[in-house]
């Protein structure tokens, strides 16, 4: 795997005040990657956050890891070997978002790629987006969200407070 | 009546979203998400791929021999069906089928005489369908429901078809004034948007519908969309709902959005009248009809909540309560396997290409009633291509239901995004078993502060009629005194059975007293 330096251009933002908890996202992931998904879902109140990598920039997993499986590639994309994750769990512990599961699947960590097979091709979108009903993933460029005087929230957007609708 | 495209659609909501086929590995497939649909694709749809190569599918026939159930050929098992129903049968269909099927079907069974068949849509959505069919209200679109300027939902359309969400939700962020007044006492998804939540006791929608705080609430509206989801133990009243909906979405210039289990609810209902065909609750009817039954597609138990045996011949393509207790269990098609014509939103037909061709040899239900009628000696022909007309129905008006009583805490049904009606399909789907491997039983913090239980504790809820472990959500919209579990586990179901008002033709669902405990 080329390793880069650049953050990734687009990443997945959610408005909380569209999410009717479906789970659709991460069925989406799960069906998709062979039962390792890696959109999960967390209570907080009374609402159900999708919780989804956003892709740091100072990647917390990629300095915890001890056999240099999480990487960053050349579209700034934090990505695990597959033939090197050992399945440790350094990676998950590390993560200050929380996205990553603790639970090991197949002896290793999943971890979101963005669908890669996907956005490769213009226009295209990672799955939990294409799969949400509502439109509230949205694949996009974060400056345009900050233009849009969208609030941003561990890679969350939210028009008020986070576990309020409407 | 318009028609749309010939895409790969699923099938289990009226959404009818679009979905595209793809693979984990040469012989897995999985669903894939067409970037430019637009409408996304809910957890049951996601789960098709996967349940296209389930281990869990019923590939092969077989036969009950006394506890044990004995493997058969296919051809063995259609002449032993065919001939414990030659004196005569009732053959429940999946209402939910493409239309073509549904005709090919009913010229079966019209030529093969002792057989009825009966077309099968879940008892709540039948009756509410009735209801706004006699209100000659508008039926709406998902994507036309972001034209209106103000919306009233009742039950939760939202965890039926999370897709007209985003109508709703595209129409209140363009005009924050807009009321969106729900009624549910199930504690819904869509009542965590609402601007004004109707109270409602345990059953009591059509009562909250009718009230003047509603009246007041949409009174400035133009444009009104009514989302309306029936979700069972909720009592008789939904039928009056419909109609009562259908008046107010008529006097406010919008319309109706019937979210159903099922694409083809809504033609189903229209077929069944048009092609004279019977119903649930007649052939749940004892002693109505004939006593054979065969449920082709249909999980008659599962649905109703009932005990087995009741079915002598059941097809399915996972097993379920209804092949559980059947004498003689035959493999089916999936819902994705097999296109055809569905009614949307009321006048639109949708044409969709099945997904994947079935295994080889599984028929879908028409194909099937046509090998049990070819053994049978009856002689059919091939179906003529003739379709019925699917135009609106004229009914009367539902009678007016007195509101029911119940006393301490009370126990509904209520749907959630990930299930289907009565589990039996995406009981099978590993997601689904991961995510919630137990119902969910809805209570308001007050009830859970009372019964000593905290968000996510493992409970026991007992009704009447059963006795099953929930999970317990705290749901702070949720009225004390009512608690609301998963409709879409065949346990909860048990706990809420229908029964049958023979003097109204149908088979009800209603609030049943509930004792939660540790």
């Amino acid at each position: 795997m080329a390793v880069g330096s650049q953050q990734v251009v687009k990443r997945v933002l959610i408005d909380l005040d569209r999410c009717v908890e479906c789970g659709s996202c991460a069925a989406a992931c799960y069906y998709s990657h062979n039962a390792m998904p890696t959109v999960q879902t967390a209570r907080q109140g009374p609402a159900l956050l999708p919780v989804i990598c956003r892709q740091c920039k100072a990647a917390a997993c990629v300095d915890a890891c001890p056999v240099e499986a999480m990487q960053r590639d050349e579209n700034g994309v934090v990505r695990r070997a597959l033939l090197r994750c050992i399945g440790c769990g350094s990676c998950a512990r590390a993560c200050p978002f929380g996205v990553l599961p603790v639970e090991v699947t197949h002896r290793q960590i999943a971890k979101c790629d963005l669908c890669e097979d996907r956005t490769a091709v213009d226009g295209g979108v990672p799955r939990c987006v294409a799969a949400c009903p509502t439109g509230a993933l949205r694949f996009e460029d974060e400056s345009k969200a900050v233009e849009a005087k969208i609030l941003i929230l561990g890679g969350r957007s939210t028009g008020q407070d986070p576990f309020k609708r409407r | 009546m318009a028609t749309k495209e010939n895409l790969a659609r699923c099938t289990l909501c009226p959404g009818l979203c679009a979905l595209g086929l793809g693979w984990n590995g040469p012989d897995l497939p999985r669903v894939e998400y067409p970037s430019d649909s637009g409408a996304g694709l809910c957890p049951r749809g996601s789960a098709l791929g996967e349940l296209l190569a389930s281990p869990a599918r019923l590939r092969w026939a077989r036969r009950r021999e006394g506890r044990r159930l004995v493997d058969m050929d296919f051809s063995g098992a259609i002449a032993a069906a065919a001939e414990r129903i030659s004196g005569g049968a009732t053959v429940l269909m999946d209402g939910g089928c493409s239309v073509e099927e549904i005709a090919a079907a009913a010229e079966i069974a019209a030529a093969w005489e002792g057989v009825r068949l009966c077309l099968v849509v879940a008892p709540d959505d039948e009756q509410m369908l009735l209801g706004v069919e006699a209100s000659g209200a508008n039926y709406l679109a998902d994507e036309e429901l972001a034209n209106c300027d103000g919306f009233v939902v009742v039950g939760d359309p939202f965890a039926v078809n999370p897709r007209c969400a985003r109508g709703v939700l595209d129409a209140l962020r363009a005009q924050r004034r807009a009321p969106l007044v729900v009624i549910d006492s199930g504690g819904g998804v869509a009542a965590g948007f609402a601007t004004m939540r109707a109270g409602c006791r345990p059953g009591g929608e059509l009562e909250a519908l009718q009230s003047d705080a509603v009246a007041s609430a949409v009174e400035p509206c133009r444009k009104l969309g009514v989302l309306l989801a029936a979700d069972p133990g909720r009592g008789a009243g939904w039928g009056r709902i419909g109609y009562l909906a259908g008046k107010l979405a008529n006097a406010h210039g919008g319309g109706v959005s019937v979210q159903t289990v099922g694409a083809n609810a809504l033609a189903a209902v229209r077929a069944r009248k048009q092609l004279a065909l019977g119903s649930l609750a007649e052939a749940a009817t004892p002693g109505r009809g004939e006593a054979v039954r065969v449920a082709l597609g249909v999980d008659m138990l599962g649905l109703l909540g009932w005990a087995g045996p009741a079915v002598a011949v059941a097809a399915a393509a996972v097993a379920n309560p209804t092949t559980n207790s059947a004498e003689i269990i035959l493999p089916l098609a999936l819902p994705c396997e097999s296109g055809g014509t569905f009614l949307q939103a009321g006048t639109r037909r949708v044409s969709t290409a099945p997904l994947l061709s079935p295994p080889a040899g599984v028929p879908t239900p028409a194909e099937l009633l046509a090998k049990l009628a070819a053994a049978a000696g009856v002689k059919t022909g091939p179906w003529s291509g003739k379709l019925p007309s699917l135009d609106r129905l004229t009914v009367e008006a539902p009678a007016e239901v007195a509101a029911g009583s119940t006393t301490g805490r009370s126990l509904v049904a209520a749907s959630q995004a990930l299930l289907d009606a009565g589990g039996a399909l995406m009981g099978q789907a590993s997601w689904q078993r991961q995510v919630r491997p137990l119902p969910e039983l809805r209570m308001s913090p007050a009830d859970a502060g009372a019964l000593g239980v905290a968000d996510l504790a493992e409970v026991t809820v007992e009704t009447e009629s059963h006795s099953t472990a929930a999970k317990v959500r705290l749901v702070d919209w949720m009225a004390a005194g009512t608690m609301a579990i998963s409709a879409g586990f065949y346990e909860a179901r048990e706990l809420l059975p229908y029964t049958i008002d023979a003097e109204r033709d149908m088979v009800v669902s209603r609030p049943a007293a509930v004792q939660v405990s540790k």
